[in-house]
């Protein structure tokens, strides 16, 4: 099935066509998500929201793009809004601890161990993920598709809605505040 | 996690190198298979809630609620606007005669006026 074909089809609201739209890019979505949220649960949950949005506002898609680029854009928006959503959560919760209002420990998630690193190198990138989820957003949306979805910079700028020049800088600067970030883990371990 | 070399420096950036470069050769993660069923699923009870919140809006005894809930809130304001206007009228009235009584002078006459009326 043609794109230009599926999206006709989605927007006639024909199911066979969303079942196949899932099924081509669940990986895509998933994948992304759990990179960006790091947790599972928590990403299947974003990849269910990502389908059902892409469902419900297929309507309002140009064909400007690529359909693969506005499930990425759909798919980022979602998960940074979740990981919003989690530390405002987390906010509320310490403020409540604070006033005794919970008794409950606000604990930090354990360590994340994403099921596509190589065995060897799990606990390395397990210090990685920590680093990366004290990024700046739109740093750590530009990392996680280039360097977990693999996209060049150019398909990394058109989810992003911004220049490749823009894309580099973003790059740069998230490898730059890595680096910091884990030598900083590194001297207070030592 | 840390090699064991001396300089503390080149321990930091050569342990943040490996860490960066953990990512090569990671696999692409399979979502769950029944991915699509859990999905129509979730927009099943999206729309139960929509349908459910429809069915109650149809309702003639939810019709028959917000049209008397209009009317009251029609029937407030217009009584309460009269009555303000009401209050309005009673304090103008009111003020004109105090004013009036302010400036009211009592009837005397100059000796002048006496003379000529005599």
């Amino acid at each position: 099935m043609g794109e230009q074909e599926l999206v006709e089809a989605l927007k006639d609201g024909n199911e066979a066509a969303f079942k196949y739209m899932v099924t081509s890019w669940q990986d895509m979505v998933y994948n992304t998500s759990l990179g960006l949220v790091q947790n599972e649960m928590d990403a299947e949950d974003v990849a269910q929201e990502v389908f059902v949005k892409a469902w419900e506002s297929i309507g309002s898609f140009k064909g400007e793009s690529k359909l693969s680029t506005w499930l990425y854009r759909i798919t980022v928006t979602k998960s940074l809004d979740y990981l919003r959503s989690r530390k405002r959560k987390k906010r509320f919760a310490y403020v409540q601890s604070l006033f005794g209002m919970n008794d409950e420990l606000v604990i930090d998630p354990p360590d994340f161990h994403h099921p596509g690193v190589v065995a060897e190198k799990k606990q390395l990138s397990a210090s990685l993920f920590k680093a990366l989820d004290m990024l700046p957003e739109q740093q750590k949306a530009a990392f996680v598709l280039s360097r977990i979805e693999g996209l060049n910079h150019k398909e990394v700028s058109e989810v992003l809605g911004t220049t490749v020049p823009a894309v580099e800088s973003l790059l740069q600067r998230a490898k730059l505040n890595l680096r910091k970030k884990l030598e900083n883990t590194y001297r207070k371990e030592l | 996690m840390k090699n064991n070399e001396n300089n503390p420096k080149n321990g930091a950036s050569n342990w943040a190198d490996q860490v960066l470069a953990s990512l090569d050769g990671m696999e692409r993660v399979k979502a769950n298979p029944f991915l699509y069923t859990r999905i129509l699923a979730r927009m099943e009870k999206k729309m139960g809630i929509w349908e459910k919140a429809a069915g109650l809006i149809s309702k003639p005894a939810f019709a028959f609620a917000a049209v008397f809930v209009f009317v009251a809130i029609n029937a407030t304001v217009l009584l309460r606007s009269q009555a303000e206007a009401e209050e309005a009228v009673a304090k103008k009235i009111n003020k004109e005669q105090m004013l009036a009584a302010e400036f009211s002078y009592s009837q005397t006459y100059t000796l002048v006026e006496i003379n000529e009326e005599k």
